[in-house]
C-alpha cells in the first residue's frame, strides 16, 4: 500500500492510500496515521483508491479517530468504492468513521466541529 | 511441505492442487502467508472471471479467517501450523473451505460482542457472517474446517 500526506487547510492533513489496507498495509500505514493523530489535525483519508479492506485495516482507521476525537477534531473517509463502503457499514462503525464523497463536505465536517 | 493428517494430500510438494473448477493450495501461519492467501484467491477470481463483489467477500472472509489463527491460534500446534484454502466454483458463486491446524474455534459459536461497538475485537467475525452463506464449522482431528459460500448474485450484505 502506497501512502501519501499533505497539508488540507490550515488545520487539516489529508492522506491518500493506494491499494489495499490489509495485515501488511494496516502495519505500514500504523505509525504515520498515529503520527498524523497525535499532531492534533482533523484528518480526510482519501479512500478512492483503496480497492480491498479487512477489519485490521478498519482498525488502523478507528485507533487514529478515536485519537482525534479526543483533541475534539474529527477524521472522515473520503469516497470509498462501493465494496470497502459496504464492509465499513457492516463493521457498525458508520459514526466513527464518518464518510464524505468530497472535500468541500470534508471541509463541511471540519468546520460544523470547530463551531 | 509437512502437514497434518487432516490437510488436503495434494499431488503436488509445495502444497497446491488444481482440479477444473476446484484449486486447493496450503500456506503456513505468518503474515506473508496470510498475504499469500489474498494474492492467490486474486489470481484465482481473474482466472474464473469471478464478479468483482463476489471476489472482494471471498478475500475478505478468508481474510479474516486467516488473520484471526494468525493472531489467535495456538502457536505450539505440533506441525508448526498450517491453513488450506479450498476454492470451487460452482453454479451461482464461489464455495470456500478453509482449514486449519491451530486449535478449536467453532466460529459458529463465538460471540461477536466480545468488545464494545468501537472497540477492536469480533469485527472480522461480524464481516464473516455478514457476507459468508451457509457458514459451517468442523472440528476434525485438531483442526478447524470452516465452509461457506459467496454467491455471485448476493446483492444483500449491509446496505450497499
Amino acid at each position: 500500500m502506497q501512502i501519501a500526506i499533505s497539508e488540507f487547510g490550515h488545520d487539516a492533513k489529508k492522506v491518500v492510500l493506494v491499494g489495499k489496507l490489509d495485515i501488511s498495509a494496516a502495519q505500514a500505514i500504523e505509525l504515520p496515521l498515529a503520527t498524523i493523530a497525535g499532531s492534533r489535525a482533523n484528518i480526510v483519508v482519501d479512500m478512492t483508491a483503496v480497492d480491498f479492506i479487512a477489519s485490521i485495516g478498519i482498525r488502523q482507521l478507528v485507533l487514529a479517530a478515536k485519537t482525534v476525537s479526543r483533541a475534539s477534531r474529527k477524521l472522515v473517509l473520503l469516497d470509498p468504492n462501493p465494496l470497502v463502503a459496504d464492509v465499513l457499514v457492516n463493521t457498525g462503525l458508520g459514526e466513527l468513521l464518518q464518510v464524505v464523497h468530497s472535500e468541500d463536505e470534508a471541509r463541511a465536517v471540519f468546520s460544523a466541529g470547530a463551531m | 511441505m509437512k502437514r497434518g493428517p487432516c490437510f488436503p494430500q495434494g499431488r503436488c510438494e509445495s502444497g497446491y492442487t488444481e482440479v477444473r473448477g476446484t484449486e486447493i493450495r496450503t500456506f503456513g501461519v505468518s503474515e506473508g502467508d496470510v498475504t499469500a492467501i489474498d494474492d492467490w484467491i486474486e489470481r484465482v477470481a481473474e482466472k474464473w472471471a469471478i464478479n468483482q463483489r463476489a471476489a472482494f467477500r471471498v478475500r475478505l472472509c478468508v481474510a479474516e479467517l486467516a488473520a484471526n489463527v494468525l493472531e489467535h491460534g495456538n502457536k505450539n500446534a505440533v506441525d508448526g501450523g498450517h491453513m488450506a484454502v479450498t476454492i470451487r466454483k460452482v453454479a451461482d458463486g464461489v464455495e470456500v473451505e478453509f482449514l486449519d491446524s491451530l486449535g478449536a474455534f467453532d466460529l459458529t459459536r463465538a460471540s461477536e460482542t466480545v468488545a464494545p461497538r468501537s472497540e477492536p475485537g469480533g469485527w472480522g467475525l461480524k464481516l464473516v457472517r455478514a457476507y459468508a452463506k451457509e457458514l459451517s464449522y468442523v472440528e476434525e482431528g485438531g483442526c478447524n474446517r470452516v465452509r461457506f459460500t459467496i454467491s455471485s448474485r448476493d446483492e444483500t450484505a449491509g446496505s450497499a
